[in-house]
């Protein structure tokens, strides 16, 4: 089941635009770009749902109630429960676009990690997936080079004046997932974010807005480190994925305006 | 008194640290392990009289081959999985080498009677896939890079030759040239002094299994497109048989008949002359491994990836014997090999070496196992 509607299809995909591109890495980057925009409507669905559960949480009702029933867990959640229908937002209006997007996201890595057999045993499991209309026949082999890498393969990129090769791929999954991160968590804060003065009686309270920012920032920094060491020992195509993803999710925000670009024309426009 | 427990442990600031680890391993195992892997190669064996040798998994097993007995075993140092058959290979020194080769790019040749490591060549970290072979004082080592390494006694680099996409296929060689078909659809004919390229043939297939050499032509498994008889002496392709097939192994040679087996599930015999097919029979399962030659009682020993093995009349196909493997994960890769008394069969296993020693006349009688059954 899973293979023949999520994993197949995505296979087939990748390698049809392989065959028309005849870049194995490019097709990656199209196909990581096809499908993240193709999720775009989820992901806005998400963002919305987001920012809902941010701005109810700032909302003087809602500590009014974690105060006031704070030794009450069952009436709390009542409480708690009206309060979401009273603004209209659903607590797991976040969760299910994530829930739903999961399942695609975890099809296209496996995807291109079928793709990039490099064994007749992975190449043997591969050709079992091609739908026949692909010729498997012509369009093997896969070319797996791309720029200086073999993304079949660990990247390191080798200079002749280092006896050791630099993990440029790993560095740069790094360096964006943690701009992606920063940028996100300061994209899905509410406009109207409390003062600094609210946010310390909120961590005073042990309330979850003061956890959730906690938790975000060490997601900042441990999502960054792990992507990083994934890209480091996996096959170089996984990391492109990562990669392209990241650069992606960026563009995607700012389709949803949530990332404002100092652009020199919209400086002047603001001024004027 | 009533027990009391340390709040603090589990409040905040270490709860979100909680979930952050807990999501992490979550994507960690999803992204390794949420789907099975396939093993990166199958089982190789090789057979003579006083030894049967398997790679598989992360190691190489020397057998009695008339007990089972485990007479040696190696284990190199790290992480590792042996992607290529063992080869057995009569050196120009008189002393006889088990060579194999890893997926970390490692080439290791050790004593067949003691499993010490004689010598040990690594590449660029790119796996051996293709069996290693030995001519003119060399050992002729293809590697999924694309090059292939020609190597001395002592195990180093005397020349190499770069192809343009992975090299999976075993080299043969005759007289001075070595023979290499590649992923890259060529075949390449190359001097074995010094591997400068005499010529190439494009075959129009992907080639990742060694051709048999006989009688002055190649006979080539491809991948989609059947099976291909080409002429050296000519340059020439003489024929091409069972089109659109699928061949994952180097054709088998009987009594003047090729043998080659589909992953559409087919067997067939062909005249090596013209490809013309003396017969053909349907297994119900893809045939992956080589069909295993018996001399002595003119049979084929037909290996199916579902698990099931058929002893064939080689003259017309007729089925003799078969049995279905309900063994470890039931699958079937690897040809089955004889020594008259005794037919050996490696199971895969996708981790470590499993062989079983079966009557050839019944294919009903498990001789011994290796491991042995508790």
């Amino acid at each position: 089941m899973w293979n023949r509607f999520i994993l197949e299809p995505m296979l087939n995909l990748l390698l049809w635009l392989y065959a028309h591109v005849g870049d194995f890495g490019l097709a990656i980057i199209l196909f990581t770009v096809l499908i993240r925009l193709a999720l775009h409507p989820l992901m806005k669905q998400q963002t919305k749902s987001q920012e809902a559960m941010m701005r109810l949480q700032q909302d003087p009702r809602w500590k009014e109630i974690q105060e006031k029933y704070k030794n009450d867990r069952e009436r709390l959640a009542q409480e708690q429960m009206k309060l979401y229908q009273e603004l209209g937002v659903n607590p797991f209006g976040s969760c299910l676009p994530l829930l739903l997007q999961l399942p695609i996201i975890f099809g296209l890595y496996q995807a291109i990690m079928l793709a990039l057999g490099n064994t007749p045993a992975q190449l043997l499991e591969l050709v079992r997936h091609l739908y026949p209309a692909l010729h498997a026949e012509q369009l093997l082999p896969i070319d797996n080079r791309f720029l200086w890498m073999d993304l079949a393969r660990p990247e390191r990129l080798y200079l002749p004046f280092l006896p050791f090769g630099i993990p440029v791929l790993a560095i740069l999954v790094g360096v964006s997932t943690y701009f992606q991160s920063k940028l996100m968590s300061a994209a899905t804060k509410p406009k109207d974010n409390p003062t600094s003065k609210a946010r310390g009686k909120a961590k005073k309270g042990r309330d979850e807005p003061g956890q959730m920012e906690s938790m975000t920032k060490m997601m900042n920094v441990y999502m960054p480190l792990f992507l990083g060491y994934i890209t480091m020992t996996f096959p170089a195509g996984l990391g492109l994925y990562f990669l392209v993803s990241n650069l992606v999710t960026v563009f995607q925000y700012i389709l949803l305006g949530k990332i404002e670009i100092p652009l020199p024309w919209k400086k002047a426009d603001k001024a004027a | 008194m009533p027990r009391t427990y340390n709040t603090r442990f589990f409040s905040f600031p270490l709860r979100p640290l909680y979930g952050l680890i807990l999501g992490l391993a979550l994507l960690g195992l999803s992204l390794a392990g949420c789907r099975r892997q396939a093993a990166p190669a199958w089982p190789g064996l090789a057979l003579q009289a006083e030894g049967l040798y398997v790679a598989a998994g992360a190691q190489v097993v020397a057998l009695n081959p008339e007990t089972g007995a485990n007479l040696w075993r190696f284990v190199p140092e790290g992480k590792t999985f042996f992607t290529t058959p063992p080869a057995l290979l009569q050196t120009a020194e008189d002393s006889a080498l088990l060579v194999v080769g890893d997926q970390q790019g490692n080439l290791y040749a050790l004593d067949p009677n003691t499993g010490k490591l004689r010598w040990q060549y690594e590449n660029n970290g790119y796996p051996f896939i293709a069996r290693v072979a030995y001519a003119q004082g060399l050992f002729l080592a293809p590697s999924s890079s694309g090059t292939l390494y020609a190597l001395d006694a002592q195990g180093q680099v005397r020349w190499t030759f770069t192809a343009t996409a992975p090299l999976w296929a075993e080299a043969v060689v005759q007289e001075d040239t070595a023979y290499l078909v590649s992923m890259d659809r060529h075949l390449y004919a190359l001097d074995i002094d010094t591997g400068r390229l005499l010529w190439k043939e494009n075959l129009d297939a992907a080639m990742a299994h060694g051709p048999l050499l006989h009688q002055g032509r190649l006979y080539i498994g491809t991948y989609g497109r059947g099976v291909k008889a080409f002429d050296l002496a000519a340059r020439k392709v003489l024929w091409t048989a069972l089109e659109n097939d699928w061949v994952w192994h180097t054709p088998q040679m009987g009594e003047d008949t090729l043998y080659v087996g589909t992953s559409q599930g087919t067997v067939a015999a062909l005249d090596p002359e013209t490809g013309q097919v003396r017969w053909s029979r349907e297994m119900g399962a893809a045939v992956i491994a080589r069909p295993g030659w018996d001399p002595q009682r003119k049979t084929l020993y037909v290996a199916t990836e579902d698990g099931g093995l058929w002893a064939l009349q080689a003259k017309d196909g007729h089925v003799q014997w078969s049995r279905q493997e309900e063994a470890w994960d039931k699958k079937l890769y690897t040809e089955p090999l004889t020594n008259g008394r005794l037919l050996f069969l490696a199971l895969h296993t996708g981790t470590e070496p499993a062989v079983l020693a079966l009557d050839p006349d019944t294919g009903q009688q498990v001789l011994w196992a290796f491991p042995a059954k508790e």
